[in-house]
């Protein structure tokens, strides 16, 4: 059976290009990146210039990132590790209302150590707006967390007015940048950002690597104990196949980031261009064009999401019912609910993310399995009776 | 072609049959709400199925049918109960009272279709085969409880919450203001106060001399080990309320109604591999096609295994399961699935048969 994989934004295949050098580091160079000898430092060399490439991606200097292990820790110690470090200048976060859990029970996490933590509500577009991200600020605010690109509904928040209004507030400001990075432009320079999280397997590299960028001059407290690696911010020997695999894989990012956002806006709007023309309401969630090129959210009014996703996976085609991360949850997805759909819209809805795999073949075959199969469950439901 | 028909819904007065109608209509159907009235002093259901139906703007119409709810469910489920069976009212009652009378009923008053609450679902496929399948909803799954129903009803069925999920059926009953939001689950068997028909059959029934019933309790070799007051306060695989005291784990094994016997035995006598089913009722050929690879569920929750089936007659069936099931209680249904397919169902029969 044909198999289409539209989930990429909760994770994505290796690249064979990344496997290459991932077996090369497995095998071969299997060294320690600490030890003095050859076979170190041959090691060492290939961590720095893996480090020059997740930097060159992000316009930050490689002394200023630090490989973690995924996501969620950069996510974690960039902000438990800068508020517990920094309490003495205030005790006031502020995160947009629709972050990743990594960001959101991080947050969660310092409201129970004593932090104040004020959650900025997103526009219907899902935006959270620099405006009201400066409402928020107060005397005591020490960090901002705002996310580059949501997870479900694909909006591009305007992380560079948020980096120019806390620079002159002089609040730090931290960006999850795990959808955005190698898919959308970031430059931290020019944005203004303090700290950014990445992870290595949405950007077809191996899971279980990611880094954080932290401006140099501003400090984190180390989340665990005991070498001296990463600057002493991240220890423990590091994971060199993952990190050399993010490398290769942010290398080749930098070199198709153009052509290929190109190439999947373009597949994606064609998709969504049959669906709406086959179906009836159907509507689309996020910003009509601020948003992540393969991200495509939709609600099939009257259709229940999982039972869709069901009949599609039968099909052969993976799609998901809100993020990967909140699945298997029985309540509707928060992100959506918080940008304005009720409960059932919200139980409705799937999310499509293309990515490098996929070709325009892909898309007419899932446009045609997507229409029947919403045509068949809205008759099964009642919908419709086919006589 | 797609049109829109008139479709006569069942209503409890619950979330689910509720949702169902306020969904119909707002496909454009022309829906009526049809309520039960099961017993004397039940008019909760009825009161609130009127209700939703007066927010919906749809009639409401009520059938009195607790002489036949007796007669066709209550009597039968004593009587299998005393026979020393586990009955099943819910299956019957789907298929004797809701696609019968209810059905019946509203197709003389012209109404095409018939949908239920029930969370399984029903599709007619390129060929015009129907097909009964399970619910999306792994809690809620119901479709155990319909194979009963004749195929020809089957195919004149609408069950829309067959591709939902409760989550989201509540959100709907919400959103929509239905006056049933937050009403609690139904309990299991709608005309037992608290599930206990032990002391709902006692004193319904008493023993006119508190002997007639009385038997023995009696091991796999036949020693008697006590007295009961009744073949009917035991299931098979049942352990609580034996009166045996303390020692080895003992289970019902096995029910006499004859000899007013019950066996008792280890958990490994409570084990077996080969059922003979009756009163079978087939829904897909696929039942009796050799290369079909079936799973059977011989009670509501429980996964299935696997299931190889002979015909013995016009609806009696040899299964025999891929591993060994445990705690076969006759009287209940044994339901026969290829994948989310159900194609066929029938009553577990006792040995004494």
């Amino acid at each position: 059976m044909r198999r289409i994989y539209f989930d990429h934004s909760a994770t994505t295949p290796v690249d064979a290009r990344v496997v290459a050098v991932i077996n090369e580091f497995l095998v071969e160079k299997f060294g320690n990146p600490s030890s003095l000898h050859s076979f170190g430092r041959e090691v060492k060399e290939a961590l720095e210039d893996a480090r020059l490439k997740v930097a060159g991606l992000l316009n930050c200097s490689p002394s200023e990132l630090y490989f973690t292990g995924g996501g969620t820790e950069a996510d974690n110690l960039a902000l438990i590790g800068y508020a517990v470090k920094n309490r003495d200048r205030g005790d006031h976060i502020v995160i947009g209302g629709i972050e990743h859990p990594a960001v959101k029970n991080g947050a969660a996490e310092l409201e129970a150590r004593g932090f104040a933590v004020t959650r900025v509500r997103p526009d219907h577009y899902g935006e959270i707006m620099p405006e009201a991200v400066a409402e928020a600020l107060t005397g005591k605010t020490i960090l901002v967390s705002v996310m580059h690109v949501n997870n479900e509904v694909g909006t591009i928040n305007d992380i560079g007015a948020i980096g120019s209004l806390c620079r002159e507030r002089g609040v730090t400001f931290h960006t999850d940048a795990v959808q955005s990075y190698g898919k959308v432009h970031i430059d931290v320079r020019a944005m203004n950002v303090d700290m950014a999280s990445v992870s290595s397997h949405k950007i077809y590299g191996p899971k279980g690597t990611g880094a954080l960028y932290i401006r140099d001059g501003i400090e984190v407290q180390a989340r665990a104990f005991g070498g001296h690696q990463e600057g002493g911010v991240r220890v423990g020997t590091e994971n060199m196949p993952g990190i050399v695999g993010l490398g290769r894989a942010a290398e080749i990012c930098a070199d198709e980031i153009d052509s290929e956002a190109q190439r999947l806006s373009s597949m994606r709007d064609s998709l969504h261009r049959r669906i709406t023309a086959e179906l009836e309401s159907v509507s689309m969630n996020g910003h009509p064009s601020q948003r992540l090129p393969g991200n495509l959210n939709l609600t099939f009014h009257g259709v229940e999401g999982e039972a869709l996703l069901m009949e599609l996976d039968q099909e052969g085609i993976a799609v998901s019912s809100g993020s990967a991360c909140s699945s298997g949850s029985t309540t509707p997805s928060a992100v959506l609910t918080a940008i304005g759909l009720s409960d059932s819209q919200a139980q409705s809805t799937l999310r499509i993310t293309l990515g490098r795999g996929n070709t325009r073949e892909d898309i007419d075959y899932a446009a045609d399995v997507i229409v029947s199969s919403v045509k068949r469950l809205r008759a099964m439901a009642g919908d419709m009776v086919v006589v | 072609m797609m049109t829109k028909s008139s479709v006569a819904v069942a209503m409890s007065g619950g979330v689910d049959s509720s949702v169902t109608a306020a969904l119909l209509k707002q496909a454009g159907h022309r829906v009526a709400g049809f309520t039960l009235r099961l017993r004397d002093g039940d008019s909760d259901g009825s009161d609130s199925a009127g209700r939703v139906c007066e927010t919906l703007g749809i009639p409401h119409h009520e059938l009195d049918v607790r002489e036949e709810f007796r007669r066709l469910i209550v009597e039968p489920f004593i009587g299998e109960y005393l026979a020393g069976l586990t009955p099943n009212p819910c299956v019957n009652c789907n298929a004797r009272i809701k696609w019968g009378l209810l059905w019946n009923y509203a197709r003389g008053m012209d109404f095409e279709w018939f949908a239920t609450g029930h969370y399984a679902k029903v599709e007619i496929g390129q060929n015009n085969e129907v097909r009964l399948l399970k619910g999306l909803d792994p809690l809620k799954e119901q479709s155990y409880f319909l194979w009963q129903i004749p195929i020809e009803l089957l195919r004149v069925t609408m069950l829309p919450l067959g591709v939902r999920k409760k989550t989201g059926v509540r959100a709907i009953a919400r959103e929509l203001n239905l006056p049933v939001a937050e009403r609690e689950e139904s309990q299991e068997i709608c005309f037992i106060p608290g599930n206990d028909y032990r002391t709902w059959l006692n004193d319904l029934y008493p023993d006119p001399d508190g002997k007639t019933r009385m038997g023995e309790m009696v091991d796999r070799s036949g020693r008697v080990l006590g007295l009961h007051s009744g073949c009917h306060l035991f299931t098979i695989g049942q352990r609580k309320g034996l009166g045996l005291g303390g020692g080895r784990k003992l289970y019902v094994t096995g029910i006499d109604p004859r000899t007013r016997r019950v066996e008792v035995g280890g958990e490994d006598d409570l084990v077996r591999s080969e059922l003979m089913i009756g009163a079978v009722n087939c829904l897909s050929p696929r039942l009796y096609n050799a290369a079909s690879r079936l799973t059977v569920r011989i009670r509501y929750r429980d996964h299935g295994v696997e299931a190889t089936v002979d015909r013995m007659g016009e609806d009696l069936l040899n299964v025999r399961t891929g591993e060994p099931v445990k705690a076969v209680a006759p009287g209940q249904s044994a339901v026969f699935y290829d994948g989310d397919q159900v194609v066929g169902g029938g009553v577990i029969l006792p040995d004494w048969l």
